[in-house]
């Protein structure tokens, strides 16, 4: 059985397959389409136009554009919301229902509240909802959530392949019709690489639908004749089904298309977007059935549907004269013709209408349409003379019909336009928007130019392909385009005026939100005259639709209610993005990079729990986590008690190489380098030039003029760019090498680790005075060549042990080897920063914050007073005349407390705040919770100091001494 | 047969693991390890190289100089370099030189040549010691890839923002760039008649790096092929 | 998004560049007073016109200068900072 009833013969739709029929379903009853249909035109096939309810009056609501311009058209599919049902094609077995109703589409329960909106004027959610404090979120928001929104979210929805690409050509134009295919085929016969972005599935933008002659013949030949060209262009990349759906700078363009962005960056751009057909504003202006003129047509030439059976035209140019030949010729009858000019022009599709016998009201509007008894659709409107701005006579004609076009004008697709920093202005003779002050690569094609016949639109394109080519450099003389009929320029017909208030209001400025005549008017009235204001206020153009059909009026109204011109209203700003994209499109493929030492699979195989530290992962401690702290303990129990291995290769390194590099380093750190001896490593603090710590590290001098250096696995990438900086102006003989990923680096540390380090390394003295405290070797470890360094950052005796990061997880495997007999472990970073934690070392950016001075951390013995320069020092000065309320102490409490205090926990001396702590720690080997903290700057050891846990309570901790373990720093010096 | 594997050489790739994952048959080549094929003929993974292949070459030597006379001390070793900067030389012994910058060079050795032109440079630097000329250790602070194949430029399109598209981006031109947001060097470089690219990148981020590249290449059906192969392209 | 056209790399999106701020001439910190110097470190010039300001390379970590008018957002050109700074620095 065909239930198509709407369904036109073979010879038109261009869209759809009138062999392939599909089944799908729409709230729940199964309907028959063509391949090719949206989901509104194959529901338009069938004679359904109701299609969701509106936002707050739950009114009924059908498709207007089927350009999916607005919000009337969402649908909700299975696991997907707000599907514009006039874009989406429809596939077998596609579910498909209305959004936002209470029971039924057809009987929404909450469909009276439209006889509330007396009681909902402009701004009533600022006016009504803020009294009593919290009322809003306790009471009315679950309410009006419920009422009022969109689609559903699933969120069991499978994941997809989203990605962004990025794409490169000379000319991008943005639409196919008749001045975007004649603008991309001069530009590309030139020998430009052009891209061409149409967002249908078919190029020809108008040149599909719209008539352009009484024969109706020309649009096609011409489509036909332009097609042809451009695929004989090889240098044309056509992307159909694509949205550019922004301007950015430099032709910056995002290019939606399926589940994938190009980020396309073109030399110059053409803007050929066309025009969006504006509504008239009447009572129930919104029932399903009323249709833009365009939307007639689209559904007859793209879809093969007829829009109605009977139809009245409100119009107010020739377009609508187009359509009702169009809908003549497909069996609609014509019920009347309301043109609101007194004396419209006699063109020839005019008067191939006139001839026709329909007839034709001069100087009328449809004053107000009126339902059929469910509601749902247009019945019968109501037609009157007008007689001035808005305002017509008593008498009214009454015919009935189930379809009303509407031609009374259109606004440019200027959303991208505006985006590139054009300027709209507002023409009063012709009532419409224009264009200007682009950049010099941005260029304005055809309709959205304002043009309107095909031979002015052709007309546009060419110019605008050759102004492209001119900006590029490249000759066009000799290149033929299409040829046109004449070139004198036209304009589209906008009536200035389309706005008819009534008594009983609901003439919809605005359909998204619901916004009437009154409410504009009345928002001006509450004071609001600057367009951007007025819509924060009624929030009209806030909606899916963007102010697609609202604009043009909105302006038109506050410009009349507060005496100013159009222009000088003017639109609220077009931002990105164009039309509505989904958050995966923008999300694509998430590149997190993250960095791996040469162990890092080995510590995964010995069972390590991997923490981040910045892009790098690190091994926080091996075993299970159910055991963690017991794993922390061990783990710096075999560091005090014997010898463990941790992993050190994320710290920075970079190699100061030249005959500068002593008093290179001199400037960049606060310590003295130029008589550091060959073979020893010194203490760096960097600061940066207001005196603010920034990094340390060692300095390991290997020759006068060679220096390693390390530095903080986060701040290493900083500091060798501040270095290069600093030199870029210093013009120092001196090379810095970032070298951090060259290097693994393994500290073998623990009373044992000599005895461990000295049977696979024979080629250094390790004797204690060989190889004393902070001397620095080369040679070979395990047949690998290495770079030893003896620090003390635990508190023990140690070896940084750095070699090749290719070479990397062989030492590590050799160290584990040998150190067997001694029951040699992995140690992870927690138990590191615990172990340094013992011996009161800071570690940068976790003791330290961004005011945080060598002062206040009692580090005042790393800074070289008599050099004549370091960066920061200067600010240093200053500072020692502005002491600082505030330094960094050691604690300790007793470990027996209930609750133990926390990183960041306050310091407080009364009520009042003094600091915080930066690092705490329970310590095996002291049997107490330990803790850096900054509190009052007169806090000395014996003294007290009030933590305030994170439960509220507060306790008291004992100043003491630093380090809190071996003060005489014995052990690291064995 | 005994497999040949990289735990048993002092030298690793960083990501040795994946490349056994992906079924890579190593062998040893001159001192170092490196996938020989992984699974296919020699022909079968030309064939596929030519379409999109991803080579680790990260075994290979690849040294670098840098330094206000990095570049004249090069061209005194008898390095053919020319002025321009981002550009890649070919050499005699079929060694690439890209100059990086006015004060940086980088040392690509022919990956089939006898002559290890990485090595005689450092065994002179190592006797020279010349002046305002550095030795950047690029064996280990870089990863070196090689992108081969038809689809290659637009596999690059996903995950890096330069033109690299065969006509803009002519063999032998360099890139210093974001590759999926790690900094990197890209230098065209086409194995005969397939177009191929070098990836030169922090050697910490090569999992990292061999993971997006994977993603990138499913959409062209790319897949990773050993050395074997590009002999024969 | 804008293309910066690096003196070193050529012309690249504005993302893979870092901005420095201003070129200042640095006086000498040792001949200024307490008053003179906070003034230099913290009173930023937030000139609107063209100024001079430091960007960075991040791939190839290159400084240069680049001419930029911050009313317009146009940049007007860029070079190398030898071109500013040619002499070596003593303190």
């Amino acid at each position: 059985m065909d239930t198509q009833i709407n369904r036109l013969p073979a010879s038109t739709g261009l869209y759809v397959d009138h062999n392939e029929s599909i089944t799908f379903s729409f709230e729940g009853k199964n309907y028959t389409g063509l391949a090719g249909d949206t989901i509104a035109s194959a529901l338009a096939a069938n004679n359904v136009w109701l299609l969701s309810r509106s936002f707050k009056y739950h009114r009924p609501r059908g498709v207007m554009s089927m350009a999916g311009l607005e919000a009337d058209t969402l649908v909700q599919l299975d696991g997907e919301p707000n599907v514009a049902a006039d874009r989406r094609k429809i596939t077998p077995n596609l579910q498909v229902s209305g959004q936002n109703y209470n029971g039924s589409l057809e009987k929404d329960k909450n469909a009276n509240m439209g006889a509330f909106s007396k009681f909902m004027p402009v701004g009533f959610y600022y006016k009504a909802f803020f009294r009593p404090k919290g009322i809003w979120q306790k009471f009315w928001e679950p309410v009006v959530r419920k009422r009022a929104g969109l689609g559903k979210i699933d969120f069991n929805s499978p994941h997809s392949y989203f990605d962004k690409c990025y794409k490169f050509c000379d000319v991008a134009v943005i639409g196919s019709g008749p001045a975007g295919l004649s603008a991309a085929l001069i530009a590309a016969k030139a020998g430009t690489e052009v891209i061409l972005i149409e967002q249908e599935s078919l190029l020809g933008g108008s040149l599909n639908y719209s008539r352009f002659d009484a024969e109706g013949k020309v649009a096609s030949a011409t489509r036909n004749e332009l097609l042809e060209a451009v695929v004989a262009q090889p240098n044309i990349e056509v992307l159909t089904n694509a949205v550019c759906n922004a301007w950015f700078a430099d032709n910056w363009l995002p290019i939606i298309q399926g589940n994938r962005m190009y980020k396309l960056r073109a030399k110059e751009m053409v803007l050929a977007s066309g025009k969006m057909e504006q509504p008239a504003i009447f009572h129930n202006n919104d029932l399903p059935g009323i249709l833009l003129g365009s939307a007639a047509q689209r559904l007859i030439r793209l879809y093969a549907v007829r829009p109605g059976q009977r139809a009245v035209i409100l119009t107010a140019n020739d377009d609508g004269y187009a359509t009702a030949l169009d809908l003549l010729e497909n069996g609609v009858e014509i019920a009347a013709i309301a043109d609101l000019r007194p004396s419209p022009i006699a063109t020839p599709i005019y008067e191939q209408i006139n001839n026709n016998g329909v007839s034709i009201f001069a100087g009328h509007t449809v004053y107000a349409a009126a339902a059929r008894s469910d509601k749902n659709h247009i019945q019968s409107v109501e037609l009157r003379e007008i007689i001035g701005q808005g305002q017509c006579k008593n008498e009214s004609k009454h015919f009935d019909c189930d379809l009303l076009c509407v031609s009374i004008g259109f606004t440019p697709t200027y959303q991208l336009a505006l985006q590139s920093g054009g300027k709209i202005s507002y023409d009063d003779e012709t009532a419409r928007f224009s264009i200007s002050q682009l950049p010099k690569s941005f260029h304005l094609a055809g309709a959205v130019n304002g043009f309107n016949k095909l031979s002015s639109l052709l007309d546009s394109g060419n110019q605008t392909g050759k102004a492209v080519c001119d900006n590029l450099g490249l000759d066009t003389k000799g290149i033929t385009s299409q040829q046109t009929m004449s070139s004198t320029s036209n304009t589209y017909g906008n009536h200035p005026w389309p706005i008819f208030p009534h008594p009983k209001g609901k003439e919809f400025v605005d359909l998204d939100e619901d916004l009437q005549y009154a409410d504009i008017v009345n928002a001006c009235k509450d004071g609001y005259s600057e367009i951007e204001l007025v819509k924060r206020y009624s929030t009209v153009g806030m909606g899916p639709s963007q102010g697609r059909h609202s604009a043009l009026a909105t302006a038109r109204l506050v410009a009349n209610e507060t005496q100013r011109s159009v222009a000088e209203v003017g639109v609220t700003t077009a931002r990105p993005p164009f039309r509505a994209e989904k958050l995966g499109v923008i999300a694509g493929r998430s590149f997190e990079p993250e960095r791996l030492t040469a162990i890092h699979h080995r510590h995964k195989e010995l069972g390590a729990q991997m923490i981040t530290a910045g892009v790098w992962w690190r091994p926080g401690y091996y075993g299970q986590p159910k055991n963690r702290d017991q794993c922390i303990r061990d783990e710096n129990l075999v560091i005090r008690n014997n010898v463990g291995l941790i992993d050190v290769s994320t710290l920075g390194g970079l190699e100061v190489r030249g005959p500068d590099a002593a008093e290179f380093l001199n400037r960049m750190y606060t310590f003295a380098y130029a008589k550091q001896k060959i073979g020893m490593s010194r203490y760096l603090l960097m600061t940066n030039p207001a005196g603010t710590i920034i990094d340390d590290g060692v300095a390991c001098r290997f020759s006068d003029e060679h220096f390693y250096v390390t530095a903080t696995t986060g701040g290493v990438d900083n500091v060798y760019r501040t270095m290069l900086w600093w030199n870029t102006q210093w013009r120092l003989d001196v090379d810095i090498t970032n070298v951090t990923a060259a290097y693994a680096g393994i500290n073998i540390a623990g009373p044992n680790s000599r005895e461990v380090l000295h049977k696979v390394c024979n080629d250094i003295d390790l004797s204690p005075e060989g190889f004393p405290y902070l001397a620095v070797r080369e040679g070979t470890v395990a047949h690998i060549p290495a770079r030893l360094l003896r620090v003390g950052f635990v508190g023990e005796l140690g070896y940084e042990i750095h070699v090749p990061a290719s070479q990397g997880e062989a030492l590590w495997d050799a160290l584990l080897e040998v150190g067997k007999e001694h029951n040699i472990q992995p140690v992870g970073i927690e138990a590191q920063r615990l172990l340094r934690l013992e011996k009161g070392h800071i570690i940068v950016s976790q003791d330290t914050d961004a005011m945080t001075t060598p002062q206040e951390v009692r580090m005042t013995w790393a800074i070289a007073k008599k050099k004549p320069f370091f960066v920061g020092g200067r600010s240093l000065q200053l500072i020692d005349n502005h002491p600082s309320d505030r330094k960094l102490v050691g604690f300790i409490i007793e470990a027996s407390q209930n609750e133990s205090p926390k990183e960041s926990n306050i310091i407080l001396d009364g009520n009042n705040i003094v600091g915080h702590i930066t690092s705490v720690a329970y310590s095996p080997s002291l049997n107490k919770i330990i803790g850096l903290a900054f509190a009052k700057a007169d806090t000395e050891p014996g003294m007290q100091i009030s933590i305030k846990l994170s439960s509220g309570m507060v306790i008291q901790a004992q100043v003491v001494e630093m380090p809190f373990y071996d003060p005489e720093n014995k052990r690291q010096e064995m | 047969m005994s497999q040949t594997s990289p735990s048993h050489f002092l030298i690793r790739s960083p990501h040795y693991r994946t490349l056994l994952a992906e079924g890579a048959n190593f062998i040893e080549h001159r001192d170092v390890v490196l996938v020989d094929n992984y699974g296919n003929s020699a022909e079968d993974e030309a064939l596929q190289a030519q379409q999109l292949g991803l080579v680790d070459l990260t075994p290979f030597a690849r040294s670098g100089y840098k330094g206000k006379q990095a570049i004249h001390w090069a061209k005194t070793q008898g390095l053919n370099i020319g002025a321009s900067n981002n550009q890649a030389y070919l050499q005699s012994n079929g060694a690439l030189v890209a100059r990086l910058s006015d004060t940086e060079v980088l040392i690509l050795n022919n990956i089939h040549s006898e002559q290890n032109q990485c090595i005689l440079l450092e065994d002179e630097y190592a006797k020279n010691k010349p002046a305002q000329c550095y030795s950047v250790p690029r064996n280990n602070s870089s990863a070196w890839f090689m992108i081969t194949g038809k689809f290659s430029t637009e596999m690059f399109a996903k995950i890096c923002g330069i033109d690299l598209r065969l006509k803009s981006f002519p063999n032998g031109t360099i890139a210093q760039t974001s590759i999926a947001r790690i900094n990197g060097i890209i230098i065209r470089n086409d194995m005969n008649n397939t177009p191929a690219f070098y990836l030169i990148f922090d050697s910490a981020s090569t999992d990292y790096m061999w993971s997006c590249l994977k993603d990138a290449f499913v959409e062209f059906q790319g897949a990773p092929v050993g050395d074997s192969a590009l002999s024969k392209l | 998004m804008k293309i910066l056209n690096c003196p070193l790399n050529g012309p690249r999106n504005i993302s893979e560049f870092i901005c420095f701020g201003e070129v200042t001439d640095m006086p000498n910190p040792n001949e200024l007073s307490d008053e003179q110097w906070a003034d230099y470190m913290w009173m930023s010039n937030n000139t609107a016109g063209v100024v001079r300001e430091w960007w960075c390379h991040a791939a190839t970590s290159y400084w240069f200068i680049v001419e930029r008018n911050t009313i317009t957002d146009e940049i007007l050109k860029t070079y190398p900072a030898n071109e500013i700074f040619k002499e070596r620095v003593e303190f």
